[in-house]
């Protein structure tokens, strides 16, 4: 029973550190930078839809969240098979050994519910930047997809009139080109007509392009403004998971707190059977030379 | 490996992607002011400038063609696109002058309101 005088100290130190789960974890301090900056919104809102989710994530996985997201991962590993591992050991244990390993499985599980604290505050920075990324971009996209001003309306009015206007006088043209005798093109506009043709191609080809297709909702092609929404539905929907998931680390930590709780009752219950009053022990030794 | 392809690819679509700046309206521009410039040079004698005007006149009418054409400029909204979109007969005088069979010259001086009576009439003084 060596560990007994630590065992109040160390049930103490379990629910104090329980405690401080009812706030999570965020300040706990690390030497890696466990951030993520995304990269410009202007740069992303330039990619093709479907790229831009799997840009923002790569961005994520090269950030150094990602990387504390990774490591607190193994933590929570490791320490679940040695949780699992003192349990076995508890089950198989007898007298003060037993309350030695249970004391230890409770300090373990006390690091688990410490740990997937830290890992959910993490979550929550990597989604929370998530949502702000995707708002940010929806808030771009929706600005330089607006159709705009009354000067731009009035342009294009003239726009679309100028084409009608030089496709109706197409064929007249021509032939009072072919009438004043000049019916070769330029030079010039025999270059640049092959420059646009190389570019309307490479244009159709970047079009079919796999990577540079569309992102689709139920069969049919989403633009970028209706991706993005999906992609902002889809981070809150994660958001929603992670605070139910937040609530199951809370009701673990209670339980640890109430298992430690039941471990100290129960020992100083036993403790005091053993040792007993003096004037207890004594009458019920004196009650045999009565009997016999 | 796979992380400098990835970094590679993001560099590339972020250079790449960028918007395309339209020229073919300040190539046009030249163009029409190199027209203008020929049929008022008074260097050149009548049957040398008819040359080059006819010249510049194909050249002018296969750009404007082009540019009607030219994605990027259905997408340009600065002010030169609004400027040019809003006089048809000023910014695709080529078109616009074999269209209603006149002389390009006449069509611009015309679009500026520049007429033989008014130059006639004009006074120079102070404004």
């Amino acid at each position: 029973m060596r560990s007994r005088p630590f065992i109040p100290i160390l049930i103490l130190g379990v629910m104090l550190g329980l405690g401080g789960l009812a706030s999570p974890v965020a300040g706990q301090s690390s030497d890696t930078d466990s951030t993520w900056r995304p990269t410009a919104t202007e740069r992303l809102v330039r990619l093709p839809a479907g790229y831009l989710e799997r840009a923002i994530e790569q961005d994520y996985q090269a950030s150094g969240l990602a990387r504390a997201i990774e490591d607190t991962g193994a933590q929570l590993r490791a320490r679940a098979v040695g949780l699992s591992d003192l349990q076995a050991l508890a089950r198989t244990s007898v007298g003060a050994a037993r309350d030695e390993v249970r004391h230890r499985a409770l300090i373990e599980k006390r690091a688990y519910v410490d740990t997937m604290g830290r890992q959910l505050d993490l979550e929550r920075e990597r989604i929370e930047t998530r949502v702000a990324v995707f708002e940010r971009l929806l808030d771009e996209v929706e600005r330089s997809d607006a159709p705009v001003t009354e000067q731009d309306q009035v342009l294009e009015a003239n726009r679309a009139a100028a084409l009608e206007r030089f496709e109706g006088s197409r064929a007249r043209i021509d032939m009072a080109l072919l009438e004043g005798g000049a019916a070769e093109r330029s030079t010039y506009a025999t270059e640049y007509g092959k420059h646009a043709d190389a570019l309307r191609a490479l244009s159709e080809a970047i079009d079919r392009h796999p990577m540079n297709a569309a992102p689709e909702l139920d069969g049919k092609p989403l633009d970028r403004t209706a991706h993005l929404r999906q992609l902002l539905i889809a981070a809150e929907t994660e958001r929603a998971l992670l605070e139910q998931r937040q609530l199951v680390v809370s009701y673990m930590a209670r339980l640890v707190a109430l298992d430690a709780m039941a471990l100290a009752d129960e020992m100083a219950r036993r403790e005091a059977a053993q040792t007993g009053r003096p004037e207890d022990r004594d009458l019920t030794l004196a009650v045999d030379a009565f009997v016999n | 490996m796979t992380r400098s392809v990835l970094i590679l690819t993001a560099v590339l679509l972020a250079t790449v992607a960028g918007p395309i700046q339209a020229a073919s309206l300040e190539n046009l521009e030249r163009e029409r002011a190199l027209l203008i410039s020929t049929l008022l040079d008074p260097a050149l004698d009548a049957e040398e400038r008819a040359t080059r005007v006819e010249t510049a006149r194909r050249r002018l009418v296969d750009l404007e063609a082009l540019t009607l054409r030219d994605p990027t400029v259905r997408e340009d909204r600065r002010p030169i696109a609004r400027r040019a979109f809003a006089d048809y007969d000023l910014t695709f005088l080529g078109h616009a002058s074999l269209e209603r069979g006149i002389a390009p010259i006449d069509l611009w001086m015309e679009r500026l309101g520049l007429s033989s009576a008014r130059i006639l009439a004009a006074r120079v003084g102070r404004r």
